[in-house]
This record gives structure tokens, sequence and C-alpha cells, in this order.
């Protein structure tokens, strides 16, 4: 009996095929409560009592002194190297001198005399009370409204890292998600920590009543959650600047670089798991094979001062979490995005509290050189704002692609203002490229809105992104029965952005500053008070007034773009061209992955878009006049047109 | 919708479908084969690539079911539709990272608009 089984084990193990990457199959994910948790104040986890309620809001950092001070119930656990301390006064020393930088746009930042010399008396009393070498063991160690300081050097994890992926000791703790069966359940994260992650934090005890199975439409509520273990816990590190600790996820983190490529050894380097009100900053996070930071169903997390670099999917991913902040941080090189809100509560247009809110923050951080510099699959009422997104494939995308596990379809109500997005014309497709792509995108692109609603992108300046500077599409609808309807791509509003102007006022345009699909019924999109600007369509069909149907007229011409690119729907002849393992591929079919010729140079495409109907200049407002009349529809810039001879 | 609506959709759709074509790949006639569900998650277009067309229709059938979801209504694609679709973008060096589930998520979107349901 033994035997056969064994054989059959052997059998269907060959059958499997090895992939490249062994990922692990999230759980089906839910919206934590977004009030308060007392359940952090005390209890037999913190005899102290001491502390505050997690969650309910953004958590506020405490300060690096304060780590030092002795008070009841600020237990602080240190992690250094034995170099540490001098890692620490050459550092504070280079600061001092030489100054740096939280992220690159940013000036000079010098410490004082005064301000050096306190920090170094911090370190010297942190080195005092180093304890751990490994911080995935002192956080373990930790409880509630704890605190983790990691002083200066390169931290590897190595007992994390040398405990197996998907350990079949784990297995039994796997359960069916939306992602199918083996997902990484919450109580696979807590009885196997590092299976998929270098450093966990698990931030609640387990909890008795399983997740319901199949999950329930509303998400609004983790239905099994554990009382708070490891909330209001703060990790940072004690350097003059987040280069001074660095956690590395690569095979071989001395010898990789951070700006480069590694292999990764996790999919994660550090995730927060249901840990409301957690804080990480002040450091430097690489080469997760996933995502650099996690933050998963957490209400109240800040991620501040951090640099993210060259992990396979997303620097930051903040996934069914609530009052969050991400602010002063540099994520580059990432395979998908610099930064992920996914997945984020309904607070907008399908909310469940009395008034609407915006959930989650994005601030002052610098995404450059990543396939997309933010992104959010159900990226809902997420406020983006005071950024520089500049020198990805696209600046900034929110969407509606149905993925398993995303709870909050569609997208809707975020804000993006304020922001610099400029320049995303950087190449992932290119052979050579330093990045490897995840997702297709468009090259040469600010800002793209697929198939979300009651977006706004207010105030933002948008220069010298060759494609495009702001996409609008629909999204069919992905849940079946809801063909056609146009549920998604309704109700955006583009207005008040300075469009291919730099910030010192030097013309910069873009491809074209706005293109929108038109699709056939969507309601109220509109663009207003951008100045003069481009469009495609044309300013008729771009409507300013935000009321309005959109008449669907261009959107026949959208059909091999929409087609060939967003769906990637095969349409035959990519397949015919070429031969081999790597076929010629025919922009004619999808042209997104080609960098755009630069607005104004030679090689750049006629000024008025090419998807326009082939009429004459003079026959123009003919075809505008019959194009109204046949739309019939509420479309104000209509107006003008509708009913004349 | 109005009718001039409904017109210019039947447009895009056909621009969507315009092409398909093609022999469909064997189906697989039985065994485990395809990829765990773990793998899934991660699979691209290099582990695409390694595949036998039996294994490939296996893999399809798994993402044919997660993306319908628990409760069954997330849109789906034909099989043979889903094949093409992944097979023709896999085929470039660009693409050798490009995730599964995330071709077919996209193009199970857009497919209601190509009138085959």
């Amino acid at each position: 009996m033994r035997r056969i089984t064994l054989a059959l084990a052997v059998l269907v193990g060959a059958m499997l095929v090895p992939p490249s990457a062994l990922s692990h199959v999230e759980r089906n994910s839910y919206w934590p409560d977004p009030g308060a948790d007392r359940s952090s104040l005390g209890g037999r986890w913190d005899p102290t009592r001491a502390g505050r309620p997690a969650g309910g809001k953004v958590p506020k950092a405490r300060s690096l002194a304060s780590a030092v001070r002795s008070k009841p119930g600020n237990r602080v656990r240190v992690v250094c190297k034995r170099s540490s301390l001098r890692s620490a006064y050459s550092s504070i020393r280079r600061a001092r001198k030489r100054g740096f930088r939280y992220r690159p746009t940013e000036p000079l930042r010098k410490l004082s005399a005064r301000q050096a010399r306190r920090l170094k008396r911090i370190n010297r009393a942190l080195f005092k009370r180093c304890h751990y070498r490994n911080i995935q063991r002192a956080v373990l160690r930790s409880r509630n409204n704890g605190r983790v300081v990691v002083m200066p050097g390169l931290y590897t994890e190595g007992p994390s890292r040398a405990k197996p992926t998907n350990d079949p000791k784990c297995a039994q703790y796997k359960e069916k998600s939306d992602k199918g069966q083996g997902a990484a359940s919450y109580r696979y994260q807590v009885k196997c920590p590092n299976d998929q992650s270098l450093i966990l934090v698990p931030g609640r005890v387990l909890s008795s009543t399983p997740p319901p199975d199949p999950p329930p439409e509303n998400r609004h509520g983790i239905p099994d959650a554990g009382r708070c273990i490891r909330c209001n816990l703060q990790i940072e590190g004690s350097g003059a600047s987040p280069d001074d600790v660095r956690i590395d996820g690569a095979k071989d983190p001395r010898r990789s670089q951070l700006r480069k490529q590694g292999e990764p050894v996790k999919d994660v380097v550090l995730k927060a798991d249901r840990a409301d009100g957690f804080v990480i900053r002040n450091m430097t996070v690489a080469h997760a094979r996933e995502h650099g930071v996690y933050v998963h169903e957490a209400d109240g997390y800040l991620i501040d001062n951090m640099k993210l670099f060259y992990s396979g999917e997303y620097g930051t991913l903040t996934f069914a979490s609530d009052h969050g902040l991400t602010s002063d941080c540099e994520a580059a090189g990432q395979g998908d995005s610099g930064v992920y809100p996914g997945g984020a509560v309904d607070t907008g247009e399908q909310r469940v509290e009395p008034q609407p809110r915006l959930n989650q923050a994005i601030t002052r951080c610098d995404v450059h050189h990543n396939t997309l510099g933010y992104s959010g699959t159900m990226g809902n009422a997420t406020h983006v704002y005071g950024n520089n997104f500049y020198d990805n494939g696209t600046g900034i995308t929110t969407d509606s692609f149905y993925a398993g596990g995303h709870p909050g379809y569609p997208q809707d109500s975020a804000v993006f203002e304020n922001n610099n997005i400029y320049s995303n014309n950087f190449n992932s497709y290119q052979k050579g490229s330093d990045v490897i792509p995840r997702v297709p995108i468009p090259v040469g692109t600010g800002i793209l809105i697929a198939g979300g609603n009651n977006n706004e992108v207010r105030g933002n300046h948008i220069w010298d992104n060759w494609r495009r500077g702001g996409m609008l599409m629909a999204v069919p609808d992905a849940a079946s029965g809801n063909a056609g309807i146009g549920s998604t791509s309704n109700r955006n509003r583009f207005h008040d952005n300075v469009m291919g102007v730099d910030r010192s006022g030097a013309k910069q345009p873009n491809g074209v500053d706005f293109w929108w699909d038109q699709y056939p019924g969507n309601t109220d999109n509109c663009w207003f008070s951008n100045g003069n600007v481009t469009t495609d369509p044309p300013p008729p069909f771009m409507p300013s007034e935000c009321k309005n149907t959109s008449p669907g007229v261009f959107y026949p011409t959208r059909g091999p773009e929409l087609g060939g690119c967003a769906a990637a729907i095969e349409l035959g002849s990519e397949t015919r061209t070429g031969s081999g393992s790597n076929p010629e591929y025919d922009e004619n079919q999808c042209d997104w992955f080609r960098t755009p010729p630069k607005p104004g140079s030679s090689s750049s495409g006629p000024s008025l878009p090419v998807a326009l109907p082939q009429a004459s200049v003079a026959d123009f407002g003919r075809v505008v006049r019959d194009m109204c009349n046949l739309a019939g529809s509420t479309t104000l810039s209509c107006e003008a047109f509708r009913g004349r001879p | 919708m109005t009718g001039f609506q409904r017109a210019a959709s039947l447009l895009a759709a056909a621009a969507l479908v315009a092409g398909c074509g093609g022999d469909p790949p064997a189906r697989p006639s039985g065994g485990p084969v395809g990829l765990s569900a773990s793998q899934l998650q991660a699979a691209s277009c290099s582990d695409w690539k390694r595949l036998s067309i039996r294994e490939r229709m296996a893999v399809i059938d798994q993402l044919e079911e997660v993306a319908r979801g628990p409760h069954a209504d997330g849109a789906t694609l034909p099989a043979q539709k889903a094949y093409d679709t992944i097979d023709a973008r896999c085929r470039h060096y660009f693409a050798r990272g490009f995730l599964l589930y995330e071709m077919y998520n996209r193009a199970a979107s857009f497919y209601p608009l190509s009138g085959e349901r």
C-alpha cells in the first residue's frame, strides 16, 4: 500500500510542471473593521496594559529618541550587527558632511552638528541594548505596542531564508480561495511564518472560527480575526537615512547591487499580516520574488522614509487595508509597479459607511523606472498626491481588470492630485532592459484609468509622456451577466491639470494630452480647465460638461488597440509573422510595447490622431453633426452641433 | 443603448475578433497535469513555453476555474480562445515575465464584446 502511494505521489509530482518561480496563492481577503481595536490595550499578551487602541486611523510614528527612554510599556527590541555602531557613526558623519536624500528629486538634507551628536548618542544607547541579530526573531518576541529598532547594516535573515518555501509540512494549513486551492491562509502564515516571507509580522492570534467557504460577497470585516497580539508594532532603522539599514532578499545579497536585479529567495521580504497600526520606516528593502513590503488586511499602517528596489512585482503591496499612509519613499525597478494599494476598501461610491472617505494615501514619493509607477486593481478611494512619477512605462494606472481575490469591483473614487507625472517612456519590454515586465501596459503614458469610476485627476503637471498624458478606457464587465452594460468608466473627471509643460514652464508635449475610448453609453466623464490641450477624440467629443453620455462614435476605431493591447485577445496576424521562438512582433497589432517617438521629432506621427475618421477638415463639422444626431445622447459638447441641417 | 450605440459596439466587437482561427489544440485526456495552485499565481510566459499542449490546456482549465470565482460570476474565455491568446503573446521575448492569470483575466474582461457568447 505504501509503495502504491509513493508511486502515485511520484507520478503526480512528475506531471506537475516545475515553474521558474514557486509562488503562494493568496487567501480570500477581507477589509478589516475600520474602528479602533481595543484588544491591543491589554490582556495576557500585554501585561503592562500600556498602549493605544489599534487602527481606526493612520498610526503616528514614535520618535527614535523615545526608544531609548525608559518608561513602563515601552518595550524596545534592538537588532544589530557587530559593525552596526561603526556603520552608524560613519553614516551620521556622511549625512552631516555630504548630506542624504530620502528620494532623488528632493533637495539634499544635511544633519546639523547638534542633530548628528544626538543621533550618535541614541545609537550608542541602542547598541548597548542590542540583543538580536535577526529582525524576525525580535518581531516574534514583540507584542502589542512593541518596537523593533534595527541598527545600520545588511540584514539577510539567515534563519528565515533557510526555512523551506512551499514546505509540504505546511500544506495542511492551506485553504481554498478565489485564486484556487492551496491558498496561504492566515493560519498558514502564523504556523509557517517564513515559508513565504523573509520577515512576517503576524498581528493577531489565530481564531477557532474557520473562514467561510465560499467567501461572502460582502468583504467588510475579517470573519476569523483573532484579538491583537502584535498591533501597533513599529519597526524602524536607526541610521541617518534609509540607506543605512538594508533588508535584502537576494540569494547572494553581499554581491547583489541594490539597484539591479538579484535572484530572490522568498516571495516577500517583509509582510505585516492583520497587524493593525503597523509602522515601518527608515529602511531599504530589495529583491523579493514578488513584493518588497506587503501589508495585508491591516487597519492602520504607516510606510515612511522607505526605499524599495527591484522586486519582481510590487515595491509596496498594501492589500485589502484601511487607514494607510505611504510617505517619503523611493520605489524603482519593480516588474509590475512601485506602489500598489490594491483591493482597497469600498469607502467611495460603493461604501457601507454614511459618508465617503479616502482610505489610503501615498505622498512625497519618487516612483521611477518600474513597468508601472502606481497600480491599483480595485484601488478604491485612494489619495495619491504630491508625488513624482517618472521614467516608468506608465506613470499611474488604476483598473477593474478582474483578478480573483480582488474585492471591491469595480474600482472607484480615487483622487490623483498635485503630482508630477512626466517622462514615463521607460520601455521594460526592450531587450536588455534591467526590469522584467509582468504586465502589458502602454509605454509612454502618464495616467491610465482602465475601467474605473468616479476618479478625480486634478492639479497634476503631466508632461513629456510620448504616447498620451491621460487615458480613459472602459473594461467591459468582467462579471458575467453584465456584458455590455458599461458599469465601468463613468463619472471620471480630469481638470485643472497642466499639460505638456514642465515645472520650469518649458514646453514638453505629451504625444496627445488626453485619450478616451468613448465606450458607448458611458456617462459623465469630463475634461475641463486643463488649458490648451490636444485630445483624441477631438474636443467636440471630449465633454467638458460633466453631465453626458458617450455616443460611442469613436469606439469602433479603438477595437484594434483595445483588443490587441488591453485585452490582448489573439487576433491572428501576430502569430503568423516571423518564425521560431521569437517571431517578429507586429506593431500594427498592438504598439503599446514600442517606445513612441518623441512628440515633435521627425519620426513622430501626424498632429491629428490616426484614429480620427478620414474626413477632410472642411467636412469635419458635418461629420460631427451627423454623429451627434445619430448618437441621440445628452453629450453637452454635442449640443452645438445637434439638430443642425 | 441606442441603435447607434449598439451598432458601434458591434463594430468594435468585430474589430476585436477579426482574424481569429486556427486548429484547436488537443484536450487533455485524463491524468493530473498542469501547475499546482501555488505555482499558478506566478506562472508566466516562460513557464508556458515549457509546457506541452496537454499541460497548457490543463492550465487553461485552472485559469478558467479561478477566473470564474467562488460565486461563478467571473468572466471567462472559451478554452480555444484562451489558448490562442496566451500562446500568441507568449511567443515574444518581451512577454517572458507576463503573468498568465493577468493575461487571461484581461482577455476575459473584453471577451463579451466579441459577441461570440
